[in-house]
């Protein structure tokens, strides 16, 4: 006989001996004539005879508190975890769960969505006034923001600050280390009557995001085929992805590139070396303050104009890097396009923007089940453990 | 306090579904308290069996049918019946209480026996002594499922639900163990 037959077999004298407890049980009676199937019956009627039954002073007691609720007795009031726990299956009672996952994903949303929301800063509507005021062509340096003016060696009045020997030069807010220069093109499609208006809010979005207008040029006319315009723009480095997305909604993308230069080994070098050129230039100063023959203060003075000389060129190098990292260069190319998107204001543009807010909702949504899945699952297999693990620990004094 | 219903206020669907089985669709939802009448001798004869103390055994009922009543909004048919979740927080009570008292739950006690009627047969005395005898010699484990089975009259099902196995598996396990009480009564008698 193969094991299935024997399994087979064992399985039915075991739902046979089974169904013959459970018919004695249910007629209070011995029905079977077989004599182990009968001596089963009979002692599943002993066991059910041996189980102990409540007294009829417990009975009564423990009627009477079922009867008035479970009151709790004085001086007991209800552990506050025993009052959480009666707050889940209360809000379980009144809040359907279709509606508590929803709440559930929208906390999740806000908590995912906001610090991306906030680190983005998102594209910024700039909704242009198209009051035909030419872009500004080029801004002057002494125009720079304040908080991202370039350092240098020089401070504003002029005068010269030089880093101490050994101490770190400043950085702009926000810059690492690592010094990359940072380029970037954009290319842009607009009505051909709508040119004017994001020539504009391109000038001020920059602006705005505390970089300038290094040169512009924007061409209106009849003719389509040569409206158009050009922006060499410099925005601060850290700014820049914004600053993208801001002029991104303008109008509509053509063409987007970035491109970055790591330059952190010339600008060390330079550092160096200007450091070095200064050693020297104290060197020589001291030199000349102790004096000696006229030919040898000739000496040591041309030697310090030369060394001046270098000073000034490093330094200069320096400027022109830190510049180069801090601000980051930003090509955008404004080109007239009929088809590229209804002016602002408009049912078309009410349609663009529905359609990206329902894209940025969507994102969003992904983003957060991005989070909430895994979560989900890692909630799900902690639930599974702790109760695996309550459950052995209470079951233990079975064993 | 108005008990007529397990969920004070109306009556909900989920309480229609959690009637006994036997309870026609359709009928009205059985009560807290026509639930509690209905199992109290059978969760205090599990509970007694498991604990082998009746003044424990009395505690830990009350507290099973306290626990049952407060978090009798948790109850949901779909996960099974009302026997299985009131004996799922009736064990739960008792082994807990196993542990606060820091012992193991042997059978090195005789379980509280009661004393046989006067007019009962001697038969029937000497069957009850035999087996009695005999579930000393059961682990705690199988006698808690004799308990379950035969103390708190739930089916096989139920059984499965409370020890959380699987239907088969309670099956086995209870033939096993009335087989083994079977053959230790034999040798006994």
């Amino acid at each position: 006989m193969s094991k299935a037959e024997d399994r087979s077999d064992s399985s039915a004298e075991r739902d046979d001996a089974l169904a013959a407890v459970e018919a004695a049980l249910e007629r209070e009676s011995v029905t079977e004539v077989e004599p182990d199937a009968r001596q089963r019956q009979e002692l599943a009627l002993v066991l059910r005879d041996l189980s102990p039954a409540p007294t009829a002073r417990f009975t009564a007691e423990l009627d009477e508190r079922v009867a008035a609720g479970f009151p709790r007795r004085a001086g007991r009031p209800a552990a506050p975890d025993a009052r959480l726990r009666a707050l889940v299956p209360t809000l379980l009672r009144h809040v359907s769960p279709p509606v508590l996952a929803g709440a559930g994903a929208l906390l999740v949303a806000v908590a995912v969505g906001l610090p991306l929301a906030v680190s983005d800063r998102g594209p910024v509507s700039v909704a242009p006034d198209g009051a035909g005021a030419p872009p500004s062509t080029a801004a002057p340096r002494s125009s720079l923001p304040e908080a991202v003016a370039p350092a240098s060696g020089e401070d504003s009045s002029g005068t010269r600050a030089e880093f101490k020997s050994g101490s770190a030069p400043p950085t702009a807010p926000g810059e690492s280390r690592r010094r990359v220069a940072r380029s970037a093109s954009l290319t842009l499609a607009a009505p051909d009557e709508r040119l004017d208006a994001v020539a504009d809010g391109v000038t001020r979005t920059v602006e705005r995001r505390g970089g300038f207008v290094l040169d512009s040029s924007l061409s209106l006319g009849e003719d389509a085929s040569t409206a158009g315009g050009s922006f060499d723009l410099r925005v601060p480095a850290r700014r820049l992805r914004a600053t993208i997305g801001d002029l991104a909604a303008l109008g509509s993308v053509r063409a987007r590139s970035q491109d970055g230069d790591d330059v952190t080994a010339r600008f060390v070098s330079v550092e160096d070396r200007l450091l070095a050129a200064r050693a020297e230039r104290r060197g020589l100063l001291r030199r000349l303050e102790r004096g000696g023959s006229p030919d040898r203060i000739r000496a040591v003075r041309e030697q310090l104009e030369l060394v001046l000389a270098e000073v000034r060129s490093l330094r200069s190098q320096l400027r022109r890097l830190r510049e180069r990292t801090t601000y980051a260069k930003l090509s955008v190319t404004l080109r007239s396009d009929e088809d590229a998107g209804a002016a602002p204001g408009s049912t078309g543009a009410a349609l663009e923007d529905s359609l990206a807010s329902l894209r940025m909702a969507f994102n969003l949504g992904v983003r957060a089940l991005g989070v909430l899945i895994p979560l989900s699952v890692l909630a799900l297999v902690g639930a599974l453990v702790i109760g695996a693990v309550r459950r052995r620990r209470r079951e233990s004094v079975l064993a | 306090m108005d008990l007529a219903r397990w969920r004070s206020g109306s009556v909900s669907p989920v309480l229609a579904q959690s009637e006994p089985p036997d309870v026609p669709v359709g009928a009205e939802p059985e009560s807290f308290e026509d639930l509690y009448r209905r199992l109290l001798p059978r969760v205090y004869a599990y509970v007694a069996s498991l604990l082998r103390d009746r003044t424990g055994a009395e505690d830990v009922t009350a507290l099973a049918f306290e626990r049952a009543y407060r978090r009798r909004t948790s109850y949901r048919p779909s996960r099974g019946t009302a026997e299985a979740w009131l004996f799922g927080i009736a064990r739960n009570a008792a082994l807990d209480e196993l542990r606060r008292r820091g012992r193991r739950a042997t059978l090195d006690a005789d379980p509280e026996e009661l004393a046989p009627a006067a007019e009962e047969r001697l038969e029937l005395s000497l069957r009850r002594a035999t087996v009695r005898s005999a579930l000393r010699d059961l682990g705690t484990r199988e006698r808690e499922l004799l308990a379950l089975k035969f103390g708190g009259g739930l089916s096989n099902a139920e059984v499965s639900r409370v020890l959380g196995i699987s239907e088969s598996n309670a099956g086995t396990l209870l033939h096993r163990v009335v087989e083994k009480l079977r053959k230790a009564c034999n040798e006994q008698g």
